[in-house]
């Protein structure tokens, strides 16, 4: 009998890797009688439903600390400006 | 956005700075190329991926004896391998949270809050969609390690959900 620190795990490679038929079969047991690793199984697949397609650069609010600062923004523009004129005949 | 995309994915400042930097002066570069089939976010986007993966192939790799996580695993579970955090049921839908704003700030800072591999494989494989033998590529570990990394960043933000969003009442289904 598998521990649920093992069931898990094994749920949780379920969605990164098929499973064995039987290893399926057992998982699923274990579930129908534990309803944290049942709840587990849902949750993470829950966050992987919100995760696809989720854009982390569409958030509005956004703080300080997650845009680029000033002198970066200054630095990119001059290597910008940089790279262009060297590109002219 | 491009910044962010990066930061997101790199942490460090000055990386994402130069990988920002990067992609402005290829997507420059080749502007005479971009014929307008994707919106010009997707193309930028596109390009800024190419270089975010070519760095992290780049990047050294950690030795494979590093803590990959173990010690936040063992924290969930007694030593019988029982539930010790016992996950909670969740009193809202995902998908509603999804659409607000608040949501998308928690989601993030719990990436934030995650070790930093385990949070990059979770992006890598979840947000961006990388199949499990490519990722293992440019982490550099075996797919044993990765779906072990994958499980506990898992086990990590799956809490972290639940405790600044989900908050469910986890004493009343106590056995």
């Amino acid at each position: 009998m598998r521990s649920c620190k093992q069931v898990a795990a094994r749920l949780s490679a379920s969605l990164d890797e098929p499973l064995p038929l039987g290893e399926r079969m057992s998982l699923r047991l274990h579930m129908m009688m534990c309803r944290y690793c049942s709840r587990y199984f849902k949750q993470i697949r829950a966050l992987r439903e919100i995760s696809r397609g989720y854009e982390i650069s569409d958030t509005q609010a956004l703080d300080e600390q997650h845009r680029l600062s000033p002198e970066a923004r200054e630095r990119i523009r001059k290597a910008l400006l940089d790279a262009n004129g060297s590109d002219d005949p | 956005m491009l910044f962010r995309y990066a930061i997101a994915r790199v942490r460090k400042r000055e990386v994402a700075e130069d990988l920002v930097q990067e992609t402005m002066l290829a997507a420059l570069r080749s502007a005479p190329s971009f014929k307008g089939q994707s919106s010009e976010r997707t193309w930028l986007v596109g390009i800024l991926k190419h270089k975010l993966l070519d760095h992290l192939r780049r990047a050294p790799r950690e030795q494979a004896s590093e803590d990959l996580g173990e010690r936040l695993e063992e924290s969930f579970f007694d030593d019988r391998g029982r539930w010790k955090v016992h996950p909670a049921r969740w009193t809202v839908d995902p998908h509603e949270a999804l659409r607000q704003d608040d949501f998308r700030l928690v989601l993030e800072r719990c990436l934030e809050e995650a070790p930093e591999r385990l949070a990059r494989v979770f992006v890598l494989r979840e947000l961006d969609e990388l199949e499990s033998d490519e990722l293992c590529k440019i982490m550099g570990v075996s797919s044993t390690n990765l779906w072990v990394m994958l499980h506990r960043a898992r086990l990590k933000l799956r809490r972290c959900l639940e405790l600044s969003w989900f908050g469910a009442d986890v004493t009343a289904d106590e056995p």
